[in-house]
């Protein structure tokens, strides 16, 4: 008998691997194994054999996106959270073997599956924990040096813009997401009424190795969020104007002052 | 960025490095021959984010102790050749820590676009034997070192094949002008799922080839034929394979000795001890004909 392809049997594998069961079209891969018992059991120890695989696959996988999302496992029970990552390693597994790039598309798996619909915040707490991910393992960069902004002409000030510190993610939610987190990294989590504590605008980043998990007021995100998307203090200023909610003037300088002394600029240059 | 402490692996004990040990590593007084750990390895894998805690402890870590980077994603075993991102990622971080080892598997992970993240067994053919050496040498050429095969351990045998998986290692090695690493807790663990002899397969392994052993637990489960060994990496080595080991370091003489422990981590002690295990059987060599640093 002539061996099987490299080509073939890898494809073969791989077709019984991520496959929810092994049916009559995984029968001439398990005939590959070479099985040492009579023909009746033989078919029943070699599908013992592979599931050790089978396991082993989605097991790694499923406990990654738990060790990414441990809030909204939690929040969603063990079991729940087991099933929904199974379907969706089956449909979406990761292309990067160092699998600290994989789960982001989990986000929106989660938000469009049935069985967790109810609980609305749901995505937004995931969300908030790919965050945190991605401040965890972002690279290590100086915060801007505020005093850098000594050197820059009083008159070119509004047109300066800074360049994000690669920790910074911003999110925006009708629930109170970091209320929900902070409380479920607890041992014992207390109950949160969701009603009174109303919407998050939250910013995380990592200063030094520590993150950051800052709720900030709308007007304050609003004008962060159009820093970071790199506009000029003073589009981003307008911008903020125009889409806030009683907004002084007078406040631009303290607010300028607090985001610069958080710590999550890396750079700025003015704008020519 | 440049080391005080010499890349070289000493021929004693280290330890895969855990996330759960920084600060207790850290809080060590100054490394000393006395330390029963006196190297530590690292998953490639987990360390190819940009930056943060991860690197900020292996950094420290490096400056005190070798360091050795083991693979387990470039897929050496697969029809395509290295990924070209991944190896890039791999060069940097040996760039970054200057390893004395460098090592991956005999096995394949990746199919096309999906990383499937296990060591899969392939069919020890020619053809397989045509693709490992194209996918090392790639993977040689472009990191412009030597690595390191690990033979895997593995839960089925295949009916057709043109080589025992051992003649297949010497060969593969050989062939490609890599070296052996040599994990004889798999070899234990295969020889029992396959019902081949443990202590024949490393009498059989080339011993000149060999610059580092493996030594891990695994754990048992009941299938319809018995017992099947998982190397889970989750508890202290067994008897049998501290036998095996002894065997192995007679007849390949003292090399570097990694305890790899990956689930269930132990406290610092328990894998210490485990360490020291190693270092007693290591002292025990009578054949100090081979005795060697690797670098």
């Amino acid at each position: 008998m002539a061996n099987v392809s490299l080509a073939d049997y890898q494809a073969q594998f791989y077709a019984n691997l991520l496959s929810e069961e092994v049916g009559d079209e995984g029968l001439s891969f398990l005939a590959l194994m070479e099985i040492q018992f009579g023909k009746a059991s033989a078919d029943k120890e070699s599908r013992l054999r592979l599931d050790i695989y089978r396991n082993n696959v989605l097991h790694s996988l499923r406990s990654a996106l738990g060790d990414l999302y441990p809030v909204v496992k939690r929040l969603i029970g063990d079991n729940c959270f087991n099933l929904i990552a199974v379907e969706f390693i089956r449909e979406k597994p990761p292309s990067d073997p160092a699998l600290l790039f994989y789960g982001e598309e989990f986000i929106d798996y989660l938000s469009q599956h049935q069985s967790v619909a109810h609980l609305n915040y749901l995505p937004d707490v995931a969300r908030l924990e790919f965050a945190h991910h991605i401040a965890f393992h972002s690279a290590d960069v100086m915060p801007l040096d505020i005093g850098e902004l000594a050197g820059v002409a009083p008159e070119s000030l509004g047109e300066l813009v800074f360049e994000a510190h690669p920790s910074v993610s911003l999110l925006k939610s009708p629930w109170p997401v970091d209320a929900i987190w902070h409380e479920n990294i607890k041992e014992q989590p207390s109950v949160l009424d969701l009603g009174t504590l109303g919407a998050a605008n939250v910013l995380v980043y990592r200063l030094n190795f520590d993150i950051q998990i800052v709720s900030l007021d709308e007007n304050c995100f609003n004008f962060l969020s159009q820093l970071l998307n790199g506009q000029t203090i003073n589009h981003a200023w307008h911008h903020a104007m125009a889409n806030g909610k009683g907004l002084e003037n007078s406040e631009l300088s303290p607010m300028l002052g607090y985001l610069l002394n958080l710590g999550v600029f890396s750079a700025c240059e003015v704008k020519l | 960025m440049s080391f005080q402490q010499s890349s070289l692996i000493p021929a004693h004990a280290g330890v895969g490095l855990k996330p759960q040990h920084f600060q207790q590593i850290l809080s060590q007084t100054a490394p000393s021959s006395e330390q029963s750990v006196q190297w530590f390895e690292i998953h490639a894998e987990n360390y190819m984010g940009a930056g943060g805690l991860m690197h900020h402890y292996l950094e420290q870590i490096r400056a005190r102790y070798p360091l050795s980077i083991h693979g387990v994603g470039l897929s050496l075993g697969s029809l395509d050749l290295p990924c070209d991102k991944h190896l890039k990622a791999l060069k940097e971080l040996i760039e970054r820590y200057q390893p004395g080892l460098v090592s991956e598997h005999v096995s394949w992970s990746k199919y096309h676009d999906v990383a499937l993240n296990d060591l899969l067994p392939v069919p020890y053919t020619s053809e397989s034997m045509e693709t490992f050496c194209n996918n090392i040498d790639k993977t040689q050429n472009v990191l412009n070192r030597q690595i390191l095969i690990e033979n895997p351990s593995s839960y089925f045998m295949l009916k057709e094949s043109d080589f025992s998986e051992v003649e297949f290692i010497n060969m593969l090695a050989k062939r490609s002008g890599c070296k052996l690493l040599l994990d004889v807790n798999n070899v234990f663990v295969s020889a029992s799922n396959h019902g081949f002899d443990a202590s024949n397969y490393i009498k059989t392994v080339d011993s000149s080839l060999v610059e580092e052993i493996h030594l891990a637990g695994h754990s048992v489960q009941q299938l319809l034929s018995g017992e099947v060994r998982i190397d889970d990496h989750g508890s202290q080595v067994c008897q049998q394979v501290w036998e095996l080991y002894e065997q192995t370091i007679e007849q390949v003489g003292k090399k570097p000795t990694l305890i790899e422990w990956d689930s269930d981590i132990p406290s610092w002690q328990t894998l210490s001890e485990q360490a020291q295990m190693a270092n007693l059987k290591l002292a025990g060599v009578t054949n100090q004909e081979r005795e060697q640093c690797n670098g």
